[in-house]
């Protein structure tokens, strides 16, 4: 029997998102319009979210079939197939997205201007990730994912800095070109199996193995190419260092809470889309192209954190916090065993919440304070002594910290923890260098607390009164909080529902 | 009838309850009640109460150690599990329920709570300490070890977080942070790497002094094992980490609180060095006897000798005491892995009584300019150098016997480090002798109580020779087998059923010589350094050597050089890849060829088009002009003439 639960979730924010432009918000009906708008929107998303929260918890353990299937034919012509499904690879993205939209619309509440545009845009982000991360036909997942980068471009376009334009054109481009070749990846893949198909499960197992074609009169492997036109198409759309300028300068223009989106939501998507297609359409190729997915984590990682050292602005921290994050999930997905693979699934899960509880505390100040960088240009701090008037802010903030580097007790440690072991079998190298990253990452992040939050408020701030974190916004951050330690805590179930999917598809590479 | 099986569980839940109970009066505390000291008290009720149920428990079945294990992260047979479990032993057992009772003395102590800016973060520091020390000396895997650990850093946190509003607090603050996260993340890292290759990593099979088979090749794994060992040992904060302790360097005045000295000791340094050192003492039996302990241990002896040195140049009460407490932490862990459990145990824990006692003292100086002094400061004076003389390893104390044991081990084994090793005693005895000089003549606060009086000597009681070892002079007197002056049975003995050999008469002679040398050369030296003249520094050779090492070696500058480097590179990276890479090169790279094939295009379109028009022009242009001629009249009658003149012709030669 199918489950709808897939498109409820899919279906609910698509339903807010045209809402959002067909409510009323004329004079006199401008408060009611504006209060309905929000509510319509929160409310899509909520329904987006429950769903998503139930499909997971009424998953099974201890099994690595697909479930919760849902399958329709689509365009029968190219076997283009609506088909949507859940297993341990994409379960906690689908708990990530769940957590993670109604925290950002809920931080959207109090936009002065263009509120329901930006609702509606992260109405239609969520539906376009939650069908890009559900998705088990590649070209679905394709059209959801080139669909993804589309409300990027208004939500930065429009709501951004004053280089926004400079920034949503060089992200569009980039997302294009990153998009282009996946397609590229798409045609080749469906023309090389017979019959043809982009259903996942048809194409897994080996399939391509073997399979070739002729360019400019060379034969060339398709899976090798297939995969390295995914992987630089993932690349373009993610923070890989050197490609990720377009990140860095978005993290500088957009709101706070579209750059959260981004870094938190969306880079751990493109993650998961690269391992699901990597694993399971390309086995031998992943296999062979291991040690470089660990590389280039590796750089990401210390690259990432040398950078870091050096920000002295909230927003771009941000940005090379992501590129470290990132960087130890593709160790642990470089490094091919169960704990790693599994500790990179969950890093995904609890990076995009740790970053989440960062943008979001950096949100609060920038709103309160216009400014988000916590040194000037002359070395002057210029914020300072905000736990003093905001102790739950600092705590929060505190808490987001915590779980980014890897305290126990916290969801970061999980995962962290679980790559570490798995890579240290296959390279104690890297284990050093992540060791030397995570105690520069404590530096950097001490160092960002005890400038925003310690010690005298700055000349800047003594004047004003910096409130603290209203009911609202302690409201959807209780939540946040509470499944940091949640996932810190007890991740055995969430394990439990990862590690068999996991270990299937190792077998299959291996 | 509670079942045995579940008292594992009861344990963890009660340190939980105490952590949540320190946690509701961080955030809550003001709000609940005036002295919120009473919330985190009868938080410290629970784990109390649970581990006297333990141990009757564990009597009851002739304290055969029990293990109880859980898969927390992965199934518990597989490889690389992170499980927890709790460890029921005499050892774990007893230093947990000391804890508490520190806990209970430090909150006993209500002036100084008092006197702190923020009670209730003060008391709830306090108990996230104990929780978090509780929780390391009954988990029988690191992993619960390190969540111990991190909250008794927590705690230490906490308490310093109390002057969260002074810029030189803040700073000290952030980096006490980041040296002790950095130490815990070093650890982990470490057990990682050795959790990597084997099943879980748990610390005992129950039994006493054996260690899991599953654990045994922890040793062959050198590079897990040193960040372990080196992870574990930085939350001491000894050389070359002792930024800390001596860079904070605002003075001790009537307006600086006092309990800032107590809460730096106890909270910051005391509780995670607790925590650490039951890592180190599960640790033990599988390191043994392996090169990196060795090497560990002479590292640890150096570290410290380094630090104390340094610390006795400070100028700072405060920030001498800090070192003399790593170093003293630094010196019995040092014992642990050269001499084993009891003597480093036994010097551990006396010196660890010894610091709290004193810095509880300390903390009641005023500055010397205030009025008169307290009524108590004669009972304030006995109880500083009673503290002074347990952490000292004066004789009568547990800390005496431990630095026996130690010094004859090493005798026995590696004598040129046990020279060091009482060089290092020397230096501690220096130092500590020193500090207590400065409390001597100090003035004490009005505010100094009887409770302080008290409490700083009652927290010594387990520190007795007479109470450990079964002996008055606390196991110093020679042995045939057992001390001449025996008089109770020995708890050391049954802590440590496989302990160092006993000695042979000539090294008790020479370890004895040794430790008393060191205690009282130690004490001479204090005199004189502390009866030295105050002069003006000079640029002399002394004075910048002094300087040199008085800054901790200027390693703080090292790690500045080095990090300022790391900034520099960072921000030039930043600058190249995203100024000048991206938006730059990247757009005149992409752009060019569609800019230069645009122009190339525009080009050609040009000439296309001038050239088409150009050919169209010429090929009609003479037509045109024919037909002009024509119109116009002008070739009108030539036409005609010409077109009759061949019409005649061609009709000549048709008639002919």
């Amino acid at each position: 029997m199918e489950n709808h639960l897939i498109s409820l979730m899919l279906v609910a924010p698509f339903v807010g998102a045209v809402l959002q432009a067909l409510l009323p918000a004329g004079t006199g009906a401008r408060t009611f319009g504006r209060s309905t708008a929000r509510l319509v929107a929160l409310g899509a998303s909520l329904i987006s979210s429950l769903a998503g929260a139930a499909l997971v918890f009424s998953m099974q353990t201890h099994t690595a079939d697909l479930q919760m299937i849902e399958s329709h034919p689509w365009i029968g012509a190219y076997s283009i197939q609506y088909a949507m499904g859940m297993d341990g690879l994409n379960a906690p993205l689908v708990l990530l997205l769940s957590i993670l939209f109604p925290i950002l619309i809920a931080a959207e509440w109090d936009r002065p201007r263009g509120e329901r545009g930006v609702h509606g845009l992260f109405l239609i982000l969520q539906a376009a990730l939650v069908g890009a991360v559900c998705a088990q036909d590649i070209f679905l997942q394709f059209f959801f994912w080139t669909l993804s980068a589309l409300p990027f471009y208004f939500l930065v376009g429009v709501w951004g800095g004053k280089r926004r334009e400079s920034a949503a054109f060089r992200l569009v481009v980039t997302s294009a070109i990153g998009n282009a070749l996946l397609l590229a990846a798409l045609i080749l893949i469906y023309h090389s199996i017979e019959p043809h198909s982009f259903l996942i499960q048809d194409l897994a197992g080996g399939k391509l193995v073997g399979k070739t074609f002729d360019f400019l009169g060379y034969t060339l492997s398709v899976p090798s190419v297939a995969f390295i036109l995914i992987g630089a198409g993932l690349a373009l759309r993610i923070p890989i260092w050197p490609v990720h300028g377009w990140f860095t300068l978005v993290s500088e223009e957009a709101p706070m809470t579209v750059v959260v989106a981004l870094s938190a939501i969306t880079v751990p998507v493109g993650a998961y889309i690269f391992q699901r297609l990597g694993y399971s359409l390309f086995p031998a190729t992943f296999l062979h192209f291991a040690p470089a997915i660990v590389v280039v984590g590796a750089v990401n990682l210390v690259i990432g954190t040398i950078c870091a050292i050096a920000q002295r602005d909230l927003r771009t921290l941000l940005a090379y916090i992501c590129l470290v994050q990132l960087g130890l999930v593709l160790v642990g997905m470089g490094s091919l065993s169960s704990p790693g693979t599994v500790g990179a699934i969950y890093l995904q899960l609890v990076m995009g919440l740790g970053i989440a509880g960062f943008g979001i505390f950096a949100n609060s100040i920038l709103q309160r304070t216009g400014m988000s960088w916590f040194f000037d240009e002359e070395g002057k701090r210029t914020l300072g002594g905000v736990a003093l008037q905001a102790p739950a802010l600092a705590t929060v903030a505190a808490l987001a910290v915590a779980s980014l580097l890897g305290v126990p007790g916290f969801g970061g440690f999980v995962g962290s923890t679980l790559v570490v072991i798995g890579s240290y079998s296959v390279s104690p190298g890297m284990v050093v260098l992540a060791c030397v990253a995570t105690l520069l990452s404590g530096y950097y992040l001490f160092t960002m607390y005890r400038n925003v939050f310690l010690g005298e408020a700055s000349s800047e701030l003594s004047s004003a009164k910096f409130q603290d974190l209203t009911f609202g916004e302690r409201a959807y951050l209780l939540p946040l909080v509470g499944c940091l330690l949640f996932f810190g805590l007890y991740p055995k179930p969430l394990i439990e529902l990862v590690r068999p999917t996991v270990l299937t598809l190792l077998s299959t590479i291996k | 009838m509670i079942e045995p099986q579940s008292i594992p569980l009861i344990l963890v839940a009660c340190t939980l309850l105490l952590a949540m109970s320190a946690v509701i009066t961080i955030v809550w505390g003001r709000l609940l009640s005036k002295a919120p000291e009473w919330l985190v008290a009868a938080g410290l009720v629970f784990p109390a109460g649970a581990l006297i149920f333990a141990a009757h428990a564990l009597a009851e079945d002739e304290w055969k150690a029990k293990v109880w294990l859980r898969g927390w992260v992965w199934p518990t047979d597989a490889e690389g599990a992170l499980t927890v479990g709790i460890l029921q032993d005499r050892l774990g057992l007893l230093m947990a329920f000391l804890a508490v009772l520190l806990g209970a003395v430090v909150l006993a102590n209500r002036k100084l709570i008092q006197s702190s800016p923020r009670r209730e973060r003060a008391a709830g520091a306090v108990g996230l300490g104990v929780a978090g020390v509780v929780l390391s000396w009954i988990s029988a895997t690191p992993w619960l070890g390190f969540i111990g650990l991190a909250l008794a850093i927590a705690g230490g946190l906490i308490a310093q977080l109390c002057f969260w509003d002074d810029d030189e607090r803040a700073s000290s603050t952030a980096r006490f942070a980041w040296e002790r996260f950095g130490g815990l993340a070093l650890a982990i890292f470490g057990a990682c790497g050795i959790a990597g290759s084997r099943a879980a990593l748990v610390w005992s099979t129950g039994e006493a002094g054996h260690a899991n088979p599953a654990v045994g090749a922890l040793a062959a794994d050198i590079l897990g094992a040193v960040f372990f060992v080196g992870g574990l040992v930085a939350q001491f904060g000894i050389f070359p980490l002792t930024g800390w302790s001596i860079r904070s360097s605002f003075s001790l005045s009537a307006a600086a609180n006092p309990s800032l000295i107590w809460f730096r000791i106890v909270l910051a340094q005391v509780f995670p060095a607790w925590a650490a050192f039951a890592a180190l003492m599960r640790l033990f039996p599988v390191l043994e006897g392996t090169e990196l302990m060795t090497a560990t241990a002479l590292f640890m002896v150096i570290a410290a000798g380094l630090s104390l040195l340094s610390g006795l140049l400070q100028k700072e009460f405060k920030n001498a005491l800090s070192v003399w407490t790593a170093a003293g932490f630094s010196l019995a862990s040092a014992a642990l892995f050269l001499a084993g459990p009891r003597a480093g145990f036994s010097l551990f824990l006396g010196m660890s009584l010894g610091i709290v006692s004193f810095s509880g003292i300390g903390a009641t100086l005023s500055s010397a300019d205030a009025g008169s002094d307290a009524p108590l400061a004669p009972w304030l004076r006995a109880a500083a150098l009673l503290g002074i003389a347990v952490a000292t390893s004066a004789p009568g104390f547990i800390s005496a016997g431990g630095g026996l044991l130690w010094l004859e081990a090493l005798i026995a084994s590696q004598p040129a480090v046990a020279v060091a090793a009482a060089i290092c005693l020397g230096l501690f005895s220096a130092l500590g002798w020193k500090l207590f000089f400065s409390v001597r003549k100090g003035r004490f606060s009005q505010e100094a109580s009887v409770m302080s009086v008290v409490l700083s000597i009652l927290v010594l009681f387990p520190a007795l020779g007479v109470l450990a070892t079964g002996s008055i002079s606390g196991g110093t007197l020679p042995r045939t087998p057992s001390p001449v002056d025996e008089v109770l049975p020995s708890l050391m003995s049954t802590l440590f059923e496989a302990g160092p050999h006993i000695a042979e008469e000539a090294n008790f002679a020479t370890a004895s010589g040794l430790l008393w040398g060191a205690f009282v050369i130690g004490i001479a030296a204090a005199y004189w350094i502390y009866r030295l003249p105050k002069r003006e520094p000079k640029n002399g050779f002394y004075d910048r050597l002094s300087a040199f090492v008085a800054s901790g070696y200027r390693v703080d500058d090292g790690f500045a050089f080095v990090l300022a480097g790391v900034d520099w590179v960072g921000s030039h990276f930043t600058a190249w890849v995203d100024g000048t890479l991206w938006s730059r090169w990247i757009p005149l790279v992409l752009a060019t060829p569609f800019r230069r094939a645009g122009v190339l295009a525009s080009r050609a379109d040009r000439l296309i088009a001038d050239g088409t028009r150009e050919a169209v022009s010429r090929v009609t242009e003479t037509p045109a002009r024919v037909l002009q001629w024509v119109q116009n009249g002008d070739v009108q009658w030539y036409l005609i003439f010409a077109l009759g003149s061949g019409f005649a012709i061609l009709v000549y030669f048709l008639r002919a």
